[in-house]
């Protein structure tokens, strides 16, 4: 339940004008914190995201306490080039980017703190449909902003836009996921095919010539997530999204966390074909990309099934699938299963990727 | 094809290959000449269903690797020129040279352009006359022709400020070179599929036969390796040494005759200097005096490269066969894909990248020096 | 050596085309095959179109290979032949 629908609406005495927004660019005043601040605010800003907490416009937003639950606490910064991208925009990344953080320590979101850093000279139609995007994302996963900063930076600077997340969630006092719980059986399950976000991306600013049917991946995996806790339980030991890294590095790491050895299936791992081949063209692994609408869970051995089920019943579930497995011995290595039956080590990748040529 | 049909080919061509060198008794080694099936074969684990008789070598077959440090310096340099742009191929950009790479240099402020295409290069020069754009030209066979046409399109619209640093190089000499040079013992050949496509599987006969070697043109979906590797087998159990066109969708005996004609129009076969194997004759590509207005190399009055490989770099053995990644005493510290000392290692088709990825454990993981024996798995 | 993907041309106009791989469309240069045209299947590579690929001779690899061992197998009795 959003607890911000209980409280009254409270508004500040510094918008009593309120105007429709005359913005057509942001100027470097507008993150003055004087009057054209208060323009932007209440133009461009309120109207898309406001609530009584955000309207309040108070330096911190008071939230509700949260009983026996353990307050989680997670923040994301947001670079993307280009800002927006075939499936999504820096701003629906933001608000899934810290949803799924939260959602992946098994908190449910309580609430969103957004900074932005615009660049000078940003148009007002970016940073509308960026905000609109925030407003949209946050109703999915059924959690908003409650405070916030703007800062204006030089016009060459921020390459247009910069989004800072905090994000706060309540964690049940029981639950514990950590890969020390992870041991030999345990199955590795994830939400769908990979590699969509990041080649989409790669793709929009690398070649952006290319018309693609690719599509980014993102969005909040809180109910999904929900549905597999409550379906499963306990028996969900670890979850983690493979964002920057891929697949590939949150299997490595849970092998090195762990201390146990993790097997891959590549048959089991889906692709999109549109994806297989611009990772190709581009020279690039599909395990090692990002994604921003996926979860890797592992759970018990006897939960597999309700755990993929319940996933699969969930509209960002389709193509769940079982990929792997922990196994002995405990030496902390992570292999793939080829699928024309070899073997071979699958590490977190180096840094960068660079689209391979020749 | 589907899925299970895929598996129970390749089950069958693994076992014909277990079966040959079983029956062959004596070790027997084969290379791959390209950077591609490099990966292939190890992105697939290949080396994993092997058997213990029988060695897969990479051979020259990376043109990032095999490419010069005096090159990579000389565009370096070029690249730090006020008022000149650099295009590049993404793959030469994190390549170490003397002092840095063109990274460095492009984090530097020097204004250094990752291409995909050699004709982003010359639309480049053509929007903006008053900038000279430079193209590095790194490639085999397989890229060439596409430098070629570009510079043919640049003289065609006069671009003046645009030039190549080429470093094209032919594969064919540089195997003639390294069999000639009895380094490495091979009973036979994978070649190169791509370069193969331009200038067609008949170019291999005459060093088939003059060393009496197996050779096979292979595709490049995995499952094409396994039968590769079976056929290749065969034929040294049966004392062969046959041609075979595995890939003949793309690649015919005369290769693409439009891409030869405009290699040949404007390049011509130039010594060259390949890491780990010297100066080889013919086995560059040099533009013709018609294009020779766009020789970077010229225009910029660069001298000749000077070689100096890093110390104890010993990337020269690993691409021609004669050590492995796991011989340089380099490997894994300091030389690492995000630190590498040399171009086998920062190439996404070098052995040495290759090795670190997808066989070596990870750092701390030492004393799991390789994969255990797979159990029964869990499913 | 390098890279290079098959993609089915989907439009051309002179020397400039583009093709199509499994949804993504990319811009080639085509002028190392004069002869492919809007339908056909080519190689990319580098941004250029490098081959025309033979879609008849890629359902026959698979068959291409069966034979080339049991080829080997047969020409163990009689003794001879060249593969290609």
């Amino acid at each position: 339940m959003n607890f911000l629908q209980a409280s009254e609406p409270i508004v500040s005495q510094r918008l009593e004008s309120a105007h429709a927004s005359r913005l057509d660019r942001v100027l470097l005043a507008h993150g003055g914190g004087g009057q054209l601040s208060d323009e932007l605010l209440a133009g461009s800003i309120l109207p898309r995201l406001g609530n009584p907490l955000l309207n309040q416009l108070l330096d911190s937003a008071i939230l509700p306490a949260l009983g026996a639950e353990r307050p989680a606490l997670t923040i994301d910064s947001y670079v993307v080039q280009p800002w927006r991208f075939p499936g999504g925009d820096i701003g629906r990344l933001a608000v899934s980017g810290t949803v799924n953080d939260l959602a992946v320590a098994g908190a449910a979101p309580v609430a969103i703190a957004l900074g932005l850093i615009l660049a000078e000279g940003l148009p007002a139609s970016t940073l509308h449909a960026v905000l609109d995007s925030i407003a949209a994302t946050g109703a999915e996963a059924n959690v908003a902003v409650v405070t916030g900063d703007t800062k204006v930076v030089g016009r060459d600077q921020a390459d247009g836009i910069y989004i800072t997340t905090a994000g706060l969630g309540r964690v049940p006092a029981d639950r514990q996921l950590a890969p020390q719980r992870v041991r030999p059986g345990d199955q590795l399950l994830i939400n769908g095919p990979i590699g969509d976000h990041g080649l989409a991306v790669m793709l929009a600013r690398e070649m952006p010539e290319v018309q693609s049917v690719l599509r980014s991946d993102v969005a909040p995996l809180a109910g999904l997530v929900d549905d597999l806790l409550a379906a499963v339980g306990d028996d969900v030991v670890f979850l983690r999204d493979p964002t920057r890294g891929g697949v590939a590095g949150v299997a490595a790491d849970l092998a090195r966390d762990s201390g146990w050895h993790v097997t891959l299936w590549e048959e089991a791992i889906a692709v999109r074909p549109a994806t297989r081949h611009a990772a190709e063209m581009l020279g690039l692994d599909p395990l090692e990309v990002a994604n921003e609408g996926k979860v890797v869970a592992v759970v018990r051995p006897a939960a597999a099934g309700r755990a993929l089920n319940a996933l699969g019943q969930h509209p960002l579930g389709q193509q769940s699938a079982v990929i792997g497995c922990v196994t002995d011995p405990p030496d902390g290595l992570c292999e793939l299963h080829t699928h024309i039956g070899g073997r071979r080590i699958v590490h977190k990748p180096y840094g960068e990727q660079l689209p391979r040529i020749c | 094809m589907n899925s299970a049909a895929h598996a129970a080919r390749v089950q069958r061509d693994l076992e014909a290959l277990h079966a040959a060198a079983a029956a062959l008794g004596r070790p027997a080694t084969f290379m791959e000449v390209c950077g591609t099936h490099t990966m292939s074969a190890f992105r697939c684990g290949l080396h994993s269903l092997m058997p213990a008789n029988v060695r897969l070598l990479s051979g020259p077959g990376c043109p990032v690797c095999v490419t010069a440090q005096g090159d990579i310096d000389q565009l370096i340099q070029l690249a730090a020129e006020p008022g000149l742009t650099l295009c590049t191929y993404g793959d030469m950009l994190r390549v170490p040279g003397r002092r840095g790479s063109l990274e460095r240099a492009r984090s530097r402020g020097a204004d250094v352009r990752v291409v995909y295409s050699a004709m982003d290069a010359v639309r480049l020069a053509e929007n903006h006359r008053g900038r000279q754009v430079v193209f590095g030209a790194v490639g085999f066979e397989t890229t060439a022709p596409a430098t070629a046409a570009t510079v043919r399109r640049a003289r065609e619209r006069g671009l003046d400020n645009f030039s190549v640093l080429v470093s094209h190089k032919r594969v064919l000499p540089a195997m003639e070179a390294l069999l000639a040079s009895g380094q490495v013992q091979l009973d036979g050949l994978l070649c190169p599929g791509h370069v193969s496509v331009i200038m067609g599987w008949e170019c291999y006969r005459p060093l088939a036969a003059r060393h009496r070697l197996p050779c096979v043109i292979a595709g490049f979906e995995e499952p094409l390796l396994a039968a590769a590797l079976a056929w290749l087998a065969r034929q040294v159990l049966e004392g062969r040494a046959e041609l075979l066109n595995q890939y003949p969708e793309a690649v015919t005996a005369e290769g693409n005759l439009v891409a030869r004609r405009v290699l040949d129009e404007v390049f011509e076969p130039v010594a060259m200097r390949w890491r780990g194997l010297g100066l080889i004759p013919d086995s560059g590509l040099g533009l013709r005096s018609p294009y020779r207005m766009f020789d970077a190399a010229r225009r910029f009055a660069l001298g000749p490269p000077l070689d100096r490989e890093p110390a104890a770099c010993i990337c020269g053995q690993v691409i021609t066969g004669t050590a492995t990644p796991e011989n340089c005493r380099l490997f894994g510290d300091p030389c690492t894909p995000i630190h590498p000392v040399g171009p086998c290692m920062v190439s996404s088709e070098g052995t040495c990248q290759a090795w670190f990825k997808y066989r070596r454990p990870p750092a701390g993981l030492r004393r799991a020096a390789a994969l255990a024996p797979a159990e029964e798995m869990c499913r | 050596m390098c890279l290079a993907v098959p993609a089915q041309l989907v439009a051309r106009d002179g020397d400039e085309g583009v093709a199509d791989l499994h949804g993504n469309r990319v811009r080639v240069t085509t002028l190392l095959v004069p002869e492919a045209r809007v339908g056909d299947w080519v190689l990319i590579h580098a941004g250029f179109a490098i081959q025309r690929l033979d879609a008849r001779a890629a359902r026959r690899t698979w068959a291409v290979l069966r034979d080339a061992v049991e080829a080997a197998d047969a020409a163990q009795a009689d003794g001879g032949g060249e593969t290609s």
